[in-house]
């Protein structure tokens, strides 16, 4: 006689996207059960009399449904032919191309758990953002965590756009998880990354806003499944998280649902233990575990800069480090909007080369000691000179380190960048003449024969003042070039960004 | 009286966990009316609504039974009983058509002689079978129909209606 053995289970309770059933006597956490018309659910919970399940797709569920187990754990088609793709969690293409067949060969493990001390190694490798603000001053490491936090509009994804576009040719592979954004959003990106081909060498992973709860908590881990498929074969992968305040919101709406004791904001008591489960499977990788990297960047907007939330506390503390956007440099023009002192990078150091980590900090102390004369500044019209000297250098740092959206600044160019402040070219010069002058110092620095021979050595000098030193013969030199465009444009100074932009472009 | 003895009396008519609970809720309010002296209109509901079957076990309960409980015991015996019966694991019997109550009875008392007077069978119509049955017990599911003997033999039966194709 004809016989077909299954496990099943039939749906007891229905809430809204998440179900009870009893049966499924062997399923585990993390299995996919599917009904008779083809609805999908995703094991939450063993329960002591049933099995909480989280509805993946839409269509109805009610009591007396009968789901069979499939005897699989939920996994994500991988593989290189998703460079360039947007899938949905679940591997399915969003972007309207199928699939090429040999996706059905390989899957990867949503939820697998972080390689151990013994499979790590030190951070020892920066990632270039080809920012300078960030790559000078607060630098991130390969499989470094840098939490992106800041209020809405304060241009955080401009910013991570920019890292992606920037990691062209570096053989970095980006994944961008987009996590419950709206459609339009994700629609725009895509065409960014299209337009700057970008999109060859990242993976779009988006649940969108009107998309199942459970799918939207599922993207970040199909992130890092994805991220762990390339590590693996030796791969440094970038992994952008956006954002995690809406995935812990989805993960509040789901422990609710499943009458979860609620905690403070009404978060469950494990929500630390989620986002910390998904941050560990970022790191440095020896060989041992396949070697390459992940570096996460968990993105998180606050309400009116207050950044002192439960979520952004939480995440701040399992980061190696945060980079603080705020909408009021936004809106004065600085890009990117990072406020560099409340704003560091706990890992990123260890990266650097001598000169740009000494110059780093040199520049750092300039800056606090700037903002401690600037109240003292306010009430004096005298000032001592080594005052006004501080004040000058912190004005044309501050000019030196913004930077138009979609350009990139190569390392050896932003040492030299960071240093001129500290010659004797911007003494006695007020902010304008750092801020006209800038795109014609990044176009001197790239053209000129001999600028160029400086730049090229800059990385190798051996401190910080070796690098003064040397500039310091180079800027009567400079200076003579920039003189006639600093008079001819004093004029235009509403040409100035564009202009800057346009310099860069052309260097890059 | 215990709840084990009320399951056992409940369990003697009735083969699936509805009916179960129908048996248990006519006796009730059987039960409440003697001991709170209700009025005909207000005890009436259940009774009014239960089988020709259903009422013949009821009217003939033997009246000592009554005596039995007590205004005390009456609701902690009876919701013991329901928790009892609701823990019974029933057969899950799948077929394709809808069986009369006395083949239902006949099934459910046939199934007794081997698994115990505690088993219950419950059965869902499920038309895609066409034929024969499947069973789900404890969450492990078998399927006898012939649905799936169809589907096993897919690509035979297939050959066969080929071949008859082309003799004609």
């Amino acid at each position: 006689m004809a016989q077909k053995t299954q496990e099943v289970g039939f749906v007891t309770s229905v809430n809204n996207f998440l179900i009870h059933l009893n049966g499924l006597p062997s399923v585990r956490i993390n299995d996919l059960i599917e009904s008779d018309n083809g609805i999908r659910a995703w094991v939450n919970a063993l329960l002591p009399d049933s099995v909480e399940a989280l509805v993946l797709d839409e269509g109805k569920s009610q009591p007396g449904q009968l789901f069979r187990s499939t005897g699989q754990k939920i996994t994500t088609p991988s593989g290189q032919f998703l460079l360039g793709r947007a899938i949905n969690p679940l591997g399915v293409p969003i972007d309207g191309k199928i699939l090429p067949k040999e996706s059905s060969k390989t899957s990867a493990d949503f939820d697998r758990s972080a390689p151990g001390i013994k499979f790590r190694q030190t951070i020892n490798e920066q990632l270039q953002t080809g920012i300078i603000l960030v790559d000078s001053l607060i630098p991130i490491g390969k499989g470094q965590r840098e939490l992106v936090i800041g209020d809405p509009r304060s241009g955080k994804i401009d910013f991570l756009i920019d890292v992606i576009i920037n990691q062209k040719n570096t053989g970095v592979i980006c994944i961008y998880a987009s996590i419950g954004k709206p459609i339009a959003e994700v629609r725009s990106l895509i065409d960014t990354l299209r337009t700057n081909q970008a999109l060859p060498y990242t993976i779009i992973v988006a649940a969108s806003s009107s998309d199942p709860a459970p799918l939207i908590f599922l993207t970040p881990q199909t992130a890092f499944a994805l991220a762990e498929y390339f590590q693996t074969q030796g791969k440094d992968i970038l992994v952008i998280l956006d954002d995690l305040g809406i995935h812990a919101k989805i993960y509040r709406e789901i422990a609710l649902l499943g009458d979860r004791a609620p905690g403070r904001e009404s978060y469950p008591g494990d929500i630390f233990y989620q986002h910390a489960h998904l941050l560990e499977r970022a790191g440095n990788f020896n060989p041992m575990a396949g070697g390459g990297s992940i570096t996460a960047l968990p993105v998180i907007d606050t309400n009116l800069n207050d950044f002192t939330g439960f979520i952004p506390t939480n995440i701040m503390a399992m980061t190696d480090g945060h980079l603080l956007f705020r909408s009021a440099l936004f809106n004065q023009g600085q890009r990117p909007a990072i406020d560099l002192s409340l704003s560091v990078s706990r890992v990123g150091q260890q990266t650097q080369n001598r000169v740009q980590n000494s110059l780093a900090t040199r520049v750092k102390q300039i800056l606090a000691e700037a903002a401690q004369l600037e109240t003292v500044s306010s009430f004096s019209f005298e000032l001592p000179y080594a005052t006004r000297l501080t004040l000058n250098q912190r004005d044309a740092i501050e000019e030196m380190i913004k930077q138009p959206p979609l350009t990139r600044l190569p390392r050896e160019l932003q040492i030299i960048l960071l240093a001129l402040p500290l010659t004797n070219l911007f003494q006695d010069k007020d902010k304008s003449f750092a801020r006209l002058n800038h795109g014609r110092i990044i176009e001197l620095l790239s053209t000129e024969p001999e600028l160029i021979n400086l730049v090229r050595e800059a990385t190798q000098l051996s401190s910080e003042d070796q690098l003064l030193s040397v500039l310091q013969q180079y800027t009567p030199y400079i200076a003579s070039l920039l003189q006639p465009t600093a008079t001819t444009r004093a004029n235009s100074s509403h040409m100035k960004m564009s202009n800057t932009s346009a310099t860069i472009q052309k260097v890059t | 009286m215990t709840p084990e003895e009320l399951v056992d009396l409940i369990l003697h008519e009735s083969f699936t966990p509805t009916s179960a609970m129908r048996y248990l809720r006519l006796l009730k309010e059987r039960v409440s009316d003697k001991l709170f002296q209700a009025t005909e209109e207000a005890g009436q509901s259940e009774y009014q609504l239960a089988s020709v079957r259903e009422k013949q076990w009821l009217d003939n309960l033997p009246i000592d039974l009554f005596n039995r409980f007590n205004q005390n015991s009456l609701h902690n015996i009876f919701t013991r009983a329901e928790e009892n019966i609701k823990s019974i694991q029933p057969l899950i019997i799948f077929l394709a058509f809808e069986l009369p109550e006395t083949e239902i009875s006949t099934l459910g008392a046939y199934l007794r002689q081997d698994f115990g007077s505690h088993f219950l069978i419950e059965l869902r119509i499920n038309p895609y079978l066409i034929a024969g049955a499947a069973f789900s017990w404890k969450g492990i599911y078998k399927d006898y129909s012939l649905q799936q003997k169809i589907s096993d033999n897919h690509q035979a039966i297939l050959k066969v209606l080929e071949e008859y194709r082309h003799k004609k």
